[in-house]
């Protein structure tokens, strides 16, 4: 039965800049997603994504990722800030699909090396998701100062990000369960 | 299917031109999914 399913929740890494410190936040989402009972996780990282450049939308759509997001529940999608915003890839991947995305959760880590932890460009994502579909949750987790929460090697050195990223699942898989009784059950007429 | 979501979607390319709804300005595709396996499936209205 549908409602036995696992929930599946990918987090997105949304860049592809060297030396990134957002993967190491993105695995640690993701390590704590697998610990959640009853969801299945994956990390898609959208530097390994061969989506061309020389079009763009729905027309540049890459089966892999297209499945994974029809096959999903909810996201977490972990960006950094880049002058504000995110990355010209990120829009660019997620524009690639439409479909797949209608009436999902989709929770935003924003990541920077400033004390903001990203809010400007978490803000910035949020009516793009609207726009794609998705439904934002209002628990965000920001990592500021990111270069003095992971060592180098992606060690977390502050523990309290666990129980932050903690809240802001509990939220999600809450939405993904709630929006997927509502997509299978509850119809628009 | 459960028909869950309605968008409308504005045309940009001539031969969509005909689909067009004139008192929305696009046309609607509709969103429905699947209440046993969760699949999604979307159709122009």
């Amino acid at each position: 039965m549908e409602a036995s399913r696992s929930l599946f929740i990918p987090v997105i890494l949304g860049t592809a800049r060297m030396g990134r410190m957002s993967l190491h936040a993105a695995h640690l989402v993701t390590e704590e997603l697998g610990k959640c009972a009853g969801v299945e996780t994956d990390l898609i990282d959208i530097a390994k994504l061969p989506l061309p450049t020389n079009d763009a939308g729905e027309a540049i759509k890459q089966a892999d990722f297209s499945a994974k997001m029809s096959k999903a529940d909810a996201l977490v999608v972990v960006s950094p800030e880049y002058n504000h915003g995110y990355s010209g890839l990120l829009k660019h991947v997620l524009d690639s699909c439409l479909k797949e995305y209608i009436h999902k959760a989709v929770g935003i880590v924003g990541v920077s090396a400033g004390p903001f932890g990203g809010t400007r460009v978490i803000q910035n994502l949020l009516p793009v998701m609207r726009e794609l579909g998705l439904v934002t949750i209002f628990w965000d987790v920001n990592f500021s100062s990111v270069q003095k929460v992971f060592n180098e090697d992606g060690t977390l050195l502050d523990e309290s990000y666990i129980r932050r990223i903690d809240k802001f699942l509990k939220e999600l898989i809450w939405m993904a369960k709630t929006l997927r009784q509502g997509r299978a059950r509850i119809s628009l007429d | 299917m459960n028909h869950h979501c309605d968008k409308i979607v504005y045309n940009v390319d001539a031969h969509d031109a005909g689909k067009t709804d004139p008192s929305l300005g696009g046309f609607i595709e509709e969103f429905h999914t699947c209440p046993e396996c969760g699949g999604g499936a979307s159709r122009h209205a």
